[in-house]
């Protein structure tokens, strides 16, 4: 298994995509500064809190890279012929599919860190260090912020892992990537769109906890709350896997 | 030494929509074969291909690779296969080398020179490190068998391994191949629309017409049959047909514009000539012709026009 996973890391970083997320979320760190001059931010940004002030963006970046990702490696490769390669040598099909979506982690791992790193350092240089870490009004100290900051990116892999799993389950339903691509993106706005016009129905959408699961974990969600959150990453992501590896095993693969 | 079977499909069916691709197909291959699979387009043999390999599920039947059952055993079937289905296919972005690597990483029992060992059977050393979205066609065939190659197999499919190859690269194919099955003693099973290639290289040969198989049998055979046909050419083909389809040495007689092709008894064709010359008919040529697969092709997938 893991070297199926490393094969399909390898492939990963071959590519020019993720380079050019890597660029995109570099560049949206930038953000903040423009917002600063234009007077939109009423609040004291600085290089302690900018990353964690930074992480919705982020984490509204990295689902289109998945989005992206995964039609190339399982959709394209369904139509290109390259993804039965492996089914040719001693891999099951149950294996390749769990290797393309944990070899995500180690990609989805890289944009988080990048992503925290580079906005810790426009943060700094933009902003200075500051003397404290200020989150939604409440004082931290610097160790707490950095911590809750490393911790919150950290766990951010877990509901973008269970989104991973849903795009999957979708991508294997289409002959194209684009159309599979297309679908999942629709999917995304559709989800932040409901959730927007539906309150009460927020808490049963995957979105809702690229940003609401670590804030819970780390900045006073309580007990149910959380179980909430585990809940509903659990039900879309080992469903959504499940699922996955039904609809792959019994697919005819004719390209 | 009596040969084992290495592949084995047996009463394998398929259908796909409405349409039965594979009906009730059964044949056997022995170690050391190059066997020839033939068939129109559309008659099955990449779905075939496709159902050996496990790629797509068959509707009923069963096939075993080495004495294991790909349901039941599918890993043990398949650990010493190569195969390359339909044209190769790469990831464009990677080199040679690497797209060999990636199989090769699931491969843990293959040295590291093997990578370099295919490539350079192949004659594709001097190219590893190229992207293979700079390969031409023909270089691609080669990668793909370099590829089926990596893992030692017992068993390699090729689904049409002339595809977008010139002559040269043709003959270097077929050479390879040759060359493969007798020093490495690999079985080979391929598909091809290009009959003269299989009749060059194959020992075996099965025909498939709308997914049901006419006929398997050696190569030999074919050259082999108490028959024999003969080209003759001649401006006067009705009186020639009128003076054969009587004689119980003709067998069938199949007109052409300018010439009749004529199926008789082995060692009859100077009783032919002088019999025609006799009855004032001027033969201007007599050819001897082998029958070729290509004709036992067409004979057994479209049927011919009989007189005789």
């Amino acid at each position: 298994m893991h070297k199926l996973i490393a094969n399909e890391v390898f492939k990963i970083f071959a590519q020019k995509k993720i380079y050019v997320f890597m660029i995109m979320i570099v560049l949206f760190s930038l953000l903040p500064a423009i917002e600063m001059a234009l007077g939109s931010i009423d609040f004291t940004l600085n290089g302690q809190n900018l990353p964690l002030y930074m992480l919705a963006t982020i984490n509204s970046i990295i689902p289109i890279f998945l989005i992206v990702t995964l039609g190339d490696s399982i959709t394209d490769e369904h139509v290109s012929g390259t993804l039965k390669l492996p089914l040719l040598h001693g891999a099951s099909r149950t294996r390749l599919l769990t290797a393309k979506i944990l070899a995500l982690i180690v990609p989805v791992t890289v944009l988080l860190f990048l992503g925290m790193m580079a906005t810790y350092l426009i943060g700094a240089l933009l902003f200075g260090w500051g003397d404290q870490f200020i989150y939604n009004g409440n004082v931290f100290a610097t160790e707490t912020g950095i911590l809750s900051t490393m911790g919150s990116y950290a766990t951010s892999i877990l509901p973008l892992m269970a989104f991973a799993a849903v795009i999957m389950l979708i991508c294997l339903q289409f002959p194209g990537s684009g159309a599979a691509v297309a679908t999942s993106i629709g999917l995304l706005l559709l989800l932040s769109l409901a959730g927007q016009l539906v309150e009460n129905i927020r808490p049963y959408l995957i979105i809702t906890y690229f940003h609401e699961f670590p804030n819970s974990l780390f900045f006073g969600g309580n007990g149910r709350e959380i179980t909430l959150s585990l809940i509903v990453m659990f039900v879309y992501g080992v469903f959504s896997y499940l699922g996955s590896i039904y609809l792959f095993k019994k697919k005819d693969l004719l390209y | 030494m009596d040969q084992a079977t290495v592949l084995e499909a047996f009463r394998i069916n398929k259908t796909l929509g409405n349409k039965k691709v594979v009906s009730d197909l059964s044949f056997s291959v022995m170690q050391g074969d190059v066997f020839g699979f033939l068939g129109p387009n559309g008659a099955g043999k990449t779905t075939t291909i496709r159902m050996l390999l496990g790629l797509i599920a068959m509707d009923s039947g069963s096939v075993k690779i080495n004495g294991y059952d790909t349901k039941t055993d599918f890993n043990r079937a398949i650990g010493k296969v190569g195969a390359v289905v339909e044209t190769p296919k790469f990831y464009p972005y990677l080199s040679a080398y690497h797209n060999l690597r990636l199989i090769a990483n699931l491969h843990p029992e293959l040295p590291k020179y093997r990578i370099g060992e295919v490539l350079e059977i192949v004659g594709l050393a001097s190219r590893a490190n190229d992207k293979v979205k700079t390969y031409s066609l023909g270089m691609k065939q080669r990668l793909g068998l370099a590829r089926a190659l990596l893992n030692h197999p017992g068993l390699v499919f090729l689904d049409e391994p002339s595809n977008g190859l010139d002559p040269q690269g043709m003959i270097e194919i077929r050479e390879m191949i040759s060359q493969l099955a007798l020093e490495q003693d690999i079985t080979f099973f391929i598909t091809s629309h290009l009959l003269y290639e299989v009749e060059q290289v194959c020992n075996k040969v099965a025909i498939l017409k709308e997914g049901r198989l006419i006929t398997q049998m050696p190569m030999k055979e074919l050259s082999a049959s108490q028959n024999e046909k003969v080209e003759i050419i001649t401006g006067q083909i009705s009186a020639a047909i009128e003076i054969l389809r009587e004689r119980s040495m003709v067998k069938s007689i199949h007109p052409r514009a300018g010439s009749l092709i004529v199926e008789i008894e082995k060692g009859c064709s100077n009783q032919i000539n002088q019999l025609l010359v006799s009855q004032q008919v001027e033969v201007d040529y007599l050819i001897p012709k082998n029958q070729s697969l290509e004709e036992f092709f067409i004979e057994l997938t479209e049927g011919g026009k009989n007189i005789a």
